[in-house]
């Protein structure tokens, strides 16, 4: 599924230039659910980027789906990106001028999706994400957990390969964060890749492998973790 | 305060463009709406600033419903001396510039004047101001000029005993007073004035004066009318004159009007009216405009104001928590706006002082002097002060409104309310500059249709001039002198300058026992084939017929068939040898009416010297250097008559002079037409770079979903777009409705192509979609993981 080799990702401003990732390798099977953890600064959220195409690398190759997309154009990752890639981001980033059905339906709407098809899709998704009765609400109106949930909703309805989960957890209490990481789970199982970035041993154990970073290097990659 | 000041600082500074347009947008505002009121202010005040004015009147006879401007002496003394209320009452000859000669110094200088011709009691109805000598009338070779026309004539020097030899009638005048200026929008002329003489006394059969009368009260004037009709000796004097089959006024059609000297301006509809004239519609048009002009610029200020709020509303809450009470800041807020509104003002009057060196002055009639109009400098900073304090108070209310806690948690997006507040006010926009647009588009259409329109007769390759006393000593030797030119085709003299206006002479004849009236035009027997006009039925004038002893006529259509006239019939031994089509004499702002044109005999009615012909027209073959021609014609006229200022042009510029005050209200509505569309679109430009940066986030949420740059583009044109097609559906109709009423003004008029609208809707469509594209171009370019929140933005 995906693929990189020697990976770096440098950054440079007029003062200082800083090594964000060093040589980094690693690959992710079809299915897998792999967490990345590491302390702050250590590459976590540049790796994610890079895999979800909102990124660059400096140096070394990325293989998306068998094929090289590691420096790609904009234009081309957007391409490639849609369908493809889903995203769960720890601030939810929702739309507060789009109600909850909207937000949901504006991957398909990328995609093309007839209306008629789109309006069936989301209402699937939410009636699976159990926020159905929420559908004309607003992001403001819903709570945390609910609009994480949402959130969810739109990474998974364009059916993608691949979600990147960035703190899922992050803004939520123990409760929902554990209906959060169910939700993950489930969708692992029906054959969702999942690569998930957090800080927390607890959502890290939902995942089959772990791989630590530090200062831009991969220290171990642990399957199983306990 | 400090902290509020500082805040609104910091987010000027960030939004330095969309500031500088807003502020921009406002002061061009403001200028408009001072230069517009200038006009307006004129033309209101026209007549009102003559000191007991109120009390002047003008009379008017009012003949088979025809208002004429004109009356003869005798009438005018048996009104003046009709009533006790009556403190004086005066005639003016219609005036024309005079060639003056002034010994200054042992050097001879010549004058172009404009020379009134008056009865003594003029300077008793007007309030003329002395400055030196005596303003009086009474001797008939002594004049008084104005301070004005000293000062250009005689410098420092005064002008009290010096000599004006004017070369038209050969007489030397003296100056015995020069009086102070009368204000430039009044009807007074500042001319010089001399006594006409016994000019027409007794003569009831020349009405070409117009009469002013100064009453002790202006509630006496209309009893004074009413008696003097009423009074047998009035009637017995229009019997006397006209015949016995006047009865009584009203059988006879016949009444007098007095009008008010305040109300001369916008006086329409009297035939031979020299007053300088406005329309109330047009005064009223500008009016609007300038209002228009003022709204649009306060609804950009107003959605500036409310689109900086959410980016106010932590600093401001802040100053909540920590103790600040809400009418501090409600105040403080208000403050600003007031501050930032006035501050443009004081710009506008900054770009008032550049342009009244510019074009744009020569567009009102007033000038734009500032030392002028102090009343209307403090009218717009109230104004300023008005539309800060306006503008101000919802967004302060607005933003104080939030509780502190909730306000101080996260960030504010464009809330729906306040989001349909701004698209209305864009919507009102955007109907005043498609309405205004509109309006241009069909003023320029209605000159390009009278400029172009033909007119019956060939107006190209013509040349036109005045004549000086000289050249029409020798008319003869003149005409051969530029007749010798291979390239001239023809020369013809003429009374006057076709299409010059709307009144010429006219003339009342009886015919077959009935009276006619048509608008006569003394031409040379040339005069048709040098203007290419066809005589439809009978002959055109020969040489024979200036050496016959009667005048003949050549009547247009409408004549005929109004009075049903005869080929060779005779009106007072004049014989009518020929018919012409309906050639559009007059501007089209009137529609044809019986005319003549009219060779004088040798025994002219009132001298037995030639004719004195005002103009000569000079047809230049085809195919001809245009400028080289010009060059021989103005040769030979210095040949003639050096010393003259004659006034040499081609034909076009009549036309162009006659549609003047049309050319000047296109300019003026074109100019301000852009200065909506520019403010509305600074707006627009303004309220995008707002949209784009509340919605960075969301634009970069979008692009990670999938979206391309080309569909957030079009997101956001999507949304004015959608503004604009409404406000075209309200706007069009509503500019429908007034081009069509002020099409009214002309007989001959433009049609309304439907093209039109669409080149509007088109314009102002282009505009907004460049506007839009060009600023959210950056921000929907941008990477999405700049503003996209990740966990850890460290890097980026």
């Amino acid at each position: 599924m995906i693929k990189i080799e020697s990976l770096r990702k440098v950054f440079r401003t007029e003062e200082v230039e800083t090594i964000a990732l060093n040589d980094v390798s690693m690959e992710v099977k079809d299915g897998e659910f792999v967490a990345i953890m590491g302390p702050s600064g250590c590459g976590k959220s540049t790796l994610l980027n890079i895999l979800g195409l909102l990124d660059n690398p400096t140096s070394g190759s990325y293989w998306l789906l068998d094929k090289e997309v590691g420096h790609l154009k904009e234009k081309q990752r957007t391409q490639v990106r849609k369908g493809n890639i889903g995203f769960v981001f720890q601030s939810f980033n929702l739309i507060d001028e789009l109600n909850v059905f909207e937000n949901v339906e504006l991957p398909l709407t990328y995609l093309n999706v007839k209306a008629s098809e789109r309006k069936e899709r989301v209402n699937a998704i939410l009636k699976r994400m159990n926020i159905s009765h929420r559908a004309k609400h607003f992001p403001q109106q819903l709570s945390g957990g609910q609009q994480q949930r949402v959130a969810i909703a739109r990474a998974v309805v364009s059916n993608p390969h691949i979600i990147l989960a960035d703190e899922p957890t992050g803004n939520l209490d123990s409760k929902n964060g554990a209906e959060v990481m169910k939700m993950l789970t489930e969708l692992n199982q029906d054959g969702t890749t999942i690569v998930m970035v957090t800080h927390s041993k607890h959502d890290a154990g939902f995942a089959k492998r772990v791989i630590n970073l530090f200062d831009g290097n991969i220290v171990s990659s642990v399957t199983d973790f306990i | 305060m400090k902290t509020v000041l500082r805040n609104l600082l910091c987010v000027l500074r960030r939004f330095k463009i969309a500031t500088i347009l807003n502020v921009l947008g406002l002061s061009v505002a403001f200028t408009a709406f001072m230069i517009i009121m200038m006009q307006v202010d004129y033309d209101n005040g026209y007549n009102k600033s003559i000191k007991g004015g109120d009390c002047i009147y003008r009379l008017t006879l009012i003949n088979n419903a025809k208002n004429q401007g004109v009356i003869c002496r005798p009438l005018s003394e048996m009104f003046t001396a009709s009533s006790p209320h009556i403190k004086a009452g005066a005639i003016e000859s219609t005036g024309s510039k005079s060639f003056f000669h002034v010994d200054i110094n042992g050097r001879r200088l010549s004058f172009q004047e404009q020379f009134n011709s008056v009865s003594p009691d003029y300077v008793r109805v007007f309030p003329f101001v002395k400055k030196e000598g005596s303003v009086s009338l009474d001797n008939p070779l002594v004049v008084i000029i104005p301070e004005s026309m000293e000062h250009k004539i005689f410098g420092n020097k005064s002008a009290i005993g010096q000599l004006l030899l004017c070369s038209t009638d050969s007489i030397s005048y003296t100056v015995g007073g020069v009086y102070k200026d009368f204000p430039s929008n009044s009807s007074i002329q500042n001319s010089i004035y001399g006594n006409m003489g016994k000019e027409n006394e007794g003569v009831w059969n020349n009405w070409n004066y117009i009469y002013y009368v100064r009453f002790d009260s202006p509630k006496n004037a209309a009893l004074v009318k009413k008696n003097f009709m009423k009074d047998p000796q009035t009637l017995a004097a229009f019997v006397k004159v006209f015949g016995q089959e006047i009865k009584s006024f009203k059988d006879a059609q016949i009444d007098f009007m007095i009008t008010p000297f305040k109300d001369l301006h916008f006086q329409q509809n009297v035939l031979f009216d020299k007053v300088p004239k406005a329309s109330r519609q047009t005064t009223f048009l500008f009016f609007g405009i300038a209002f228009i002009i003022l709204i649009i610029a306060a609804i950009n200020y107003t959605n500036f104001s409310m689109a900086l709020t959410p980016m106010r509303i932590k600093s401001i809450n802040t100053q909540k928590v920590l103790g600040s009470s809400d009418a501090a800041l409600r105040w403080s807020l208000i403050f600003e706006a007031i501050a930032i509104s006035f501050l443009s003002f004081l710009i506008a009057l900054f770009f008032m002082n550049i342009l009244k060196t510019s074009f744009v002055s020569k567009l009102v009639d007033p000038g734009m002097s500032l030392s002028l109009h102090p009343g209307l400098i403090g009218l717009t900073a109230l104004l300023s002060v008005l539309l800060g304090l306006f503008a101000g108070i919802y967004p302060s209310f607005y933003t104080t409104s939030f509780p502190p806690a909730l306000a101080l948690k996260g960030s504010f997006g464009l809330t729906p309310k306040g989001r349909k507040l701004r698209s209305t006010l864009i919507a009102v926009q955007f109907i005043a500059s498609f309405a205004l647009v509109i309006g241009s588009l069909i003023v320029y259409l209605q000159n390009y249709y009278m400029m172009h329109t033909p007119l019956g007769y060939d107006k190209s390759a013509i040349i036109v001039s005045d004549m000086s006393v000289k050249t029409n000593h020798q008319q003869k030797a003149f005409k051969n002198s530029l007749k010798s030119n291979p390239e001239i085709e023809g020369v013809s003299y003429a009374n006057v300058l076709l299409s010059s206006g709307d009144t010429y002479m006219n003339w009342g004849r009886t015919y077959h026992d009935k009276s006619i009236s048509y608008d006569c035009l003394p031409v040379d027997c040339d005069f048709l084939k040098v203007m290419g006009i066809k005589v439809k039925e009978g002959r055109d004038f020969r040489p024979e017929d200036e050496l016959s002893a009667h005048g003949t006529y050549i009547f247009n259509e409408n004549a005929r068939a109004f009075f049903n006239l005869k080929l060779d019939d005779n009106m007072d031994g004049d014989k009518i040898v020929g018919f012409v089509p309906d050639i559009k004499f007059a501007s089209l702002r009137t529609s044809v009416s019986p005319m003549c044109f009219y060779v004088w005999g040798k025994a002219m009615w009132f001298s037995d010297q030639s004719p004195y012909y005002d103009n000569v027209y000079i047809k230049v073959k085809k195919n001809v250097d245009l400028t080289q021609a010009m060059a021989f014609v103005k040769k030979t006229f210095a040949e003639y008559d050096s010393d003259y200022p004659f006034n040499i042009r081609f034909y076009d510029s009549v036309l162009q002079n006659t549609y003047q005050k049309e050319l000047t209200l296109n300019s003026l509505i074109l100019l301000f037409s852009c200065v909506a569309i520019f403010i509305s679109i600074v707006g627009v430009f303004g309220l995008v770079v707002f949209e784009c940066e509340y919605r960075r986030k969301e634009i970069g949420i979008r692009k990670v979903l999938g979206s391309t740059t080309s569909d957030i583009l079009r997101m956001f044109n999507l949304i004015y777009l959608k503004i604009l097609l409404i406000s075209f559906v309200i706007g069009a109709p509503l500019a429908y409705y007034f081009v069509h009423k002020w099409l009214q003004n002309f007989a001959y008029k433009t049609p309304i192509y439907w093209w039109i609208f669409a080149v509007a809707l088109l314009l102002i469509t282009l505009i907004t979609i460049l506007t839009v594209t060009y600023q959210s171009w950056r921000v929907a370019n941008e990477n999405p993981i700049k503003n996209v929140k990740m966990e850890y933005h460290t890097f980026i």
